[in-house]
C-alpha cells in the first residue's frame, strides 16, 4: 500500500522543522569534539596529510604534472568523503536514532536531514584544504565556485535519496550497512579520483555508467577550469529527479513499519 | 479544536531475531520457496493492542490503567501519532507533545541551557519560543549558574529538575504523558505539582498513562483498563479506578491467569 500523501506529507514537515535538525546536527558536531582545541579540524588536519601525502606518491607513480594532479586529487578526494559520509550515515540514521523515532512524533525524513547537514558541515570544515592548494599553486577558479555549488548540491540531494533509500533497507535487514560500506570502498577505486579517466584507452562501462563518476565531475570540472560535460550534469541531475520519486514512492511504502523495525 | 478519534486499531509489533532480520535468510527463503523456508522466517509477532477504538475531544483528560505490558505504552504510541496500527484507523488532530523518557535527548557533555534548548525542540518548539520560555525554565528549575556547566556535572536530582522544567513548558494541544511525571526532592515536588496542574489545565487533551491510581483519579476525568491489548472498562474514572483496585486485591492466581487457564 503506497500511502503518497502522508510521505508528501512527512517530507514538507521535516524540511519545515529545519530549525530542529540544523540545531541538533550542529550540535551534535560541537559534543563530539568538546574540550578538543582543534575540534572538527582534527579531520581537516588528517586529511590534508592523506591529500599531501597520497597526491605525492601517485604524481609520481603516474609520473603526471604535479600542478594538474593535486587540484584533480584534491577535490575528488573531498567530495568523495562527502559523498560516502552522506551515503554510509545515512544509511544508519534510523537505527541510529531508533530511541527518538520511538518517543517523538513527528516526520522522519528529519533524521535524514540532520544526517546530511552533519556531513556538509564536515565537508566544508574540509574545504579549506582545496583553498590552500589552489592559494599554493596559485590558481583561481572564477565563477567556477558558484556553479560547483549547484553542482554540490545536486550531488547531495542525490546522495540524500540513496540514504533514505538504504536507511529504510537497513533497518529491516541489519546486514544492509555492512554491503553499503564495503560498496562504497570498493567504488572509491573503481570511481576517478585518484586517477583520471583519460589514462584509460578506450571507453569503460564503470566510468561512463557510473553515477559516482558523474557526481564528481559537476564538482571537480568546474573548481579545476576543465571543461564542462553536458552529459555528467544531465546525468547528475536527472538522477537527482528520478531517485527522489523512487526513494518517496519507497518511503510511501514503508513508512509507517519503520518505527516497528527500529 | 484537538481531537483523536481511533478506530478498531490493532498493533502488531514484530520481533525480529538475528535469523529473520538477515538478507541472507531472506534471500535465501525466497530463492528456496516453500513452507520450510518461510516458516523459518516469519517474524515472531507480539500483538500489542487489539480492537481499540476510543473518541478524545477538547477537554478530555484521559487516564490508562492496566498491568505491565497491558498495552498502555503501546496505545499511548497510537494516540501520539508514532505507531501507525497494523489494522483500524487513527485521526489526529492538533499539536502532539509526547512524553515517555523525560531525560531524552538530554546529552551529558552539553550545558544545562544547550540541553534546554535541544529539550524544547525535540517537544516541538521553535528556538524562539524556547527563547522566550528560557528565563521561566531557569528560574523554576532554580539551577542558576550551574545552568552554564555541563550537564555530566549535576547530580541526579538536579538533571531531574532540569528536565521536568523543560518538559513542563510546552503549550501541546495534545500532551500525553507515561508513567508520570517525577520531579526530585521533597522539596521541589509541591512546586512541580502546581506547576505540572497547569500544564495540564492549558492543554486540550490529556492521556496519562500510571501505575499510581491517585494520580489518575485526580487529574483525569476519564479512565480505560487495558488487559492483553484490549480495553476491558471505561467509564468515569473514580468508577473504573475503584473496579480496578478492587480486582487487584482478588487473590486469583496471576500465573494461571497468564497462561489464561481461568475463564
Amino acid at each position: 500500500m503506497y500511502q503518497i500523501g502522508p510521505a508528501w506529507r512527512d517530507l514538507m514537515g521535516s524540511i519545515a522543522q529545519w530549525q530542529l535538525w540544523a540545531y541538533l546536527g550542529l550540535q551534535d558536531i560541537k559534543l563530539r569534539y568538546r574540550r578538543s582545541v582543534l575540534g572538527p579540524f582534527w579531520i581537516t588536519l588528517s586529511m590534508a596529510m592523506t591529500i599531501i601525502g597520497v597526491g605525492i606518491l601517485y604524481a609520481k607513480i603516474m609520473n603526471t604534472n604535479m600542478h594538474d594532479y593535486f587540484p584533480f586529487f584534491t577535490v575528488g578526494f573531498l567530495v568523495w568523503n562527502l559523498i560516502a559520509s552522506l551515503i554510509t550515515d545515512g544509511s544508519m540514521v534510523f537505527i541510529n536514532d531508533g530511541a527518538y523515532i520511538r518517543q517523538v512524533p513527528g516526520p522522519l525524513l528529519t533524521y535524514i536531514l540532520r544526517s546530511s547537514w552533519r556531513s556538509i558541515i564536515i565537508f566544508f570544515h574540509n574545504f579549506i584544504i582545496f583553498f590552500g592548494v589552489m592559494a599554493y599553486l596559485e590558481i583561481w577558479s572564477g565563477w567556477g565556485y558558484l556553479l560547483a555549488l549547484v553542482g554540490l548540491a545536486l550531488v547531495t540531494i542525490n546522495c540524500a535519496w540513496i540514504a533514505l533509500l538504504t536507511g529504510i533497507l537497513s533497518a529491516r535487514y541489519r546486514d544492509i550497512p555492512q554491503i553499503v560500506q564495503s560498496l562504497i570502498s570498493v567504488l572509491f577505486f573503481l570511481t576517478p579520483v585518484i586517477w583520471q579517466s583519460n589514462q584509460l584507452k578506450g571507453r569503460y562501462a564503470f566510468i561512463e555508467y557510473n553515477p559516482f563518476y558523474h557526481f564528481l565531475e559537476v564538482v571537480r570540472a568546474p573548481l579545476l577550469n576543465a571543461p564542462l560535460e553536458p552529459r555528467s550534469w544531465l546525468i547528475t541531475g536527472g538522477l537527482a529527479i528520478l531517485g527522489w520519486i523512487f526513494a518517496l514512492l519507497f518511503f510511501a511504502r514503508y513508512r509507517r513499519r519503520i518505527v516497528y523495525w527500529v | 479544536m484537538a481531537s483523536i478519534v481511533v478506530r478498531n486499531a490493532t498493533v502488531d509489533i514484530p520481533i525480529f531475531d538475528n535469523t529473520s532480520r538477515s538478507l541472507k535468510k531472506a534471500a535465501l527463503g525466497y530463492s528456496i520457496g516453500g513452507v520450510l523456508g518461510r516458516g523459518e522466517n516469519k517474524a515472531v509477532i507480539v500483538r500489542a493492542l487489539s480492537n481499540v477504538s476510543l473518541d478524545l475531544k477538547s477537554g478530555d483528560r484521559f487516564g490508562l490503567i492496566g498491568h505491565n505490558g497491558a498495552g498502555k505504552s503501546t496505545l499511548l504510541r497510537v494516540l501520539a501519532g508514532i505507531y501507525e496500527p497494523t489494522d483500524g484507523t487513527v485521526k489526529i488532530a492538533g499539536k502532539v507533545a509526547a512524553m515517555f523518557d523525560m531525560g531524552l535527548g538530554m546529552n551529558s557533555d552539553a550545558t544545562g541551557f544547550d540541553n534546554i534548548r535541544m529539550g524544547g525542540l525535540y517537544l516541538g518548539m521553535s528556538l524562539k519560543e524556547i527563547d522566550a520560555k528560557l528565563p521561566d525554565i531557569a528560574a523554576f528549575s532554580e539551577l542558576s549558574d550551574f545552568l552554564n556547566l555541563p550537564v555530566r556535572t549535576y547530580s541526579q536530582g538536579m538533571r531531574t529538575r532540569l528536565s521536568f522544567s523543560v518538559v513542563t513548558s510546552v503549550d501541546p494541544e495534545i500532551l500525553i504523558i507515561d508513567e508520570g511525571i517525577s520531579a526530585g526532592d521533597a522539596e521541589f515536588m509541591q512546586k512541580a505539582q502546581d506547576r505540572l496542574l497547569a500544564l495540564v489545565e492549558r492543554s486540550n487533551i490529556l492521556v496519562l498513562a500510571s501505575h499510581q491510581l491517585d494520580l489518575i483519579t485526580e487529574l483525569c476525568s476519564h479512565c480505560a483498563i487495558l488487559k492483553h491489548g484490549q480495553v476491558v472498562k471505561i467509564g468515569p474514572a473514580k468508577d473504573v479506578v475503584k473496579e480496578y483496585s478492587e480486582w487487584a486485591e482478588q487473590p486469583a492466581s496471576p500465573v494461571l491467569e497468564q497462561l489464561e487457564v481461568v475463564p
